[in-house]
């Protein structure tokens, strides 16, 4: 296993600030003190290798932070209602928010998922975890065309009924999906594909801890 | 403490790599980096928005185009309207479920004649019925500028003051019409609708709006009916769903044009390219390290600067 491990040795001196600072520099050790201290220490006493102290490498994490961000104002969206979300101005915000998150979301995944390809992470076993974060990928797109489905405005109405005449004219899926239907939609939007995304990203993260961060090329 | 000279060791061998040594704390920038990006995302959903465009009832439409409300209930009697494409959708027979199933239930509201039309039609034959309707769509056809659909995709609406100097054997099918097209702009035949699916009120209005040549003509006046783009865009919103470049890369026009099947098995391919060729096949397996890319992505010392492993943390541990 070459990835991220717990250390239980003691590493007092490298912590200090001192050291920090010869080590790193003065900005870095005050931006990253609280990484050292309180309920943080745990959680980021954890050692990487170097080469993947990079930007680049937490492009997967923030994809993951937006879909936490979306889950939770969707769920407060969902909670309470269309006519709020399209009316009130602090439905309208939250609504904002979430659409620029998905905006940052599919922003990141791309980022991670160039980052993944440029360096070979898929080698190996690891073309598991490919398999499942382009699932995801392809569910996220799908997540996106229902969402603009249940946003409930003119082009919702619109695209809802374009894309039943497009897609959805055959005995397609059994007719389980009719675009034309809001609350289908956003039955399949709020309660369907986010659930199997949920599933398919927390396997994907449980593979990445198990299997660690792939060696370089 | 491993200093340069010692960093560069790390490098020798054959391959010039990045440093594999584990070092501790690599991830602090994450939770800074989120706060920020949640910042972001606050201020720019409280300066552009979202995109929200009221949405269109029939009451609205039918005002405002009364002569394209018209030519939907004559298609949905002659079985030539969109919904008639789409039965499994509808669940019923469109003639039925937008025009007569309103008038009979309207019936006390809309007066005797109106009665005695859809007595009328529903009593003459299958036969009888489709040559009124038929003959009223191609009536209208005659009084519907050209040019006026707003492109290759959009249908023009008839012109509305000339509907009532149309002649020729309709049977009761204006009455019918012009009975519903009362309904709809009064908001009553949104009501019906609504009221028939109380689990998805919202259905059935829209189906109709879709039968109604306003809506799609909105849309290709917007550019949203763009076979290759087309949703890419958003009504007066510049950003659009960017990330449909994806799946809009491999997004051809179909040899016998777009079908549902077609289309579901042309992106099912590529997907599964995606997702089993990259890492799987031989030749593509390897593009990366051929290219070499990841001299961007690594994270390689900088000039004097020192890499401290971690205590504990060796390379034992691969």
């Amino acid at each position: 296993m070459d990835g991220n491990m717990t250390v239980s040795g003691s590493a007092t001196d490298q912590d200090s600030y001192k050291a920090r600072v010869a080590e790193h520099g003065r900005l870095r050790s005050l931006l990253e003190s609280f990484a050292y201290s309180g309920p943080y220490r745990a959680m980021f006493k954890r050692a990487a290798p170097f080469y993947a102290e990079s930007y680049w490498y937490c492009m997967g994490g923030i994809t993951f932070l937006m879909f936490v961000y979306l889950t939770v104002s969707g769920i407060l969206l969902a909670w309470l209602g269309p006519f709020w979300w399209l009316t009130d101005p602090v439905g309208q915000f939250l609504k904002a928010t979430h659409y620029w998150s998905a905006q940052a979301f599919f922003f990141f995944l791309v980022l991670h998922l160039v980052r993944v390809w440029a360096t070979g992470s898929y080698r190996g076993r690891r073309w598991v975890n490919w398999l499942i974060g382009g699932t995801t990928l392809l569910l996220a797109l799908g997540e996106n065309l229902f969402g603009l489905l249940a946003r409930g405005d003119w082009e919702s109405q619109f695209v809802s009924m374009h894309s039943d005449n497009m897609l959805f004219i055959q005995p397609f899926f059994l007719n389980l999906f009719k675009p034309g239907d809001f609350t289908t939609d956003l039955a399949i939007h709020v309660a369907v594909i986010p659930v199997v995304m949920f599933g398919l990203i927390l396997a994907h993260l449980t593979l990445v801890r198990l299997q660690g961060i792939a060696r370089p090329l | 403490m491993t200093s340069q000279p010692a960093m560069a060791s790390e490098r020798t061998g054959e391959t010039s790599g990045p440093p594999e040594t584990h070092v501790r704390h690599a991830f602090w920038k994450y939770p800074l980096i989120a706060a920020a990006i949640l910042v972001v995302i606050v201020v720019v959903a409280l300066v552009a928005g979202s995109p929200n465009w009221p949405r269109d009832s029939i009451a609205t439409v039918a005002k405002q185009d009364p002569g394209g409300s018209v030519l939907a209930f004559t298609q949905e009697l002659d079985g030539t309207s969109s919904s008639w494409g789409n039965t499994g959708e509808v669940n019923s027979r469109p003639d039925q479920l937008f025009v007569l199933g309103p008038l009979t239930a309207y019936e006390p509201l809309l007066g005797a004649p109106v009665s005695a039309a859809v007595a009328m039609y529903e009593q003459a034959s299958d036969a009888q019925r489709q040559a009124w309707a038929s003959a009223y769509d191609d009536a209208l056809g005659t009084i519907t500028p050209e040019g006026s659909g707003g492109g290759m995709e959009g249908a023009a609406s008839p012109d509305y003051s000339k509907v009532g100097t149309l002649t020729g054997d309709f049977g009761p099918v204006p009455a019918l019409t012009a009975a519903s097209l009362q309904l709809a702009q009064g908001g009553y035949l949104q009501m019906y609708l609504t009221a028939l699916r109380p689990g998805h009120s919202l259905h059935l209005t829209t189906i109709w709006l879709y039968d109604e040549p306003a809506m799609l003509n909105t849309a290709v006046d917007q550019g949203l009916t763009d076979d290759q783009w087309g949703m890419m865009k958003e009504r007066g919103f510049a950003v659009g769903p960017w990330y449909l470049a994806l799946p809009a890369v491999i997004h051809v026009l179909l040899p016998g044009g777009a079908t549902g099947i077609g289309f579901t098995l042309w992106n099912l391919g590529f997907a599964l390219l995606f997702l089993f060729a990259v890492p799987l096949v031989p030749g593509l397996r390897g593009l990366p390290k051929r290219l070499r890319l990841y001299r961007l992505v690594y994270r390689y010392p900088l000039r004097d600067e020192r890499v401290t492993p971690y205590p504990g943390a060796g390379e034992e541990a691969r």
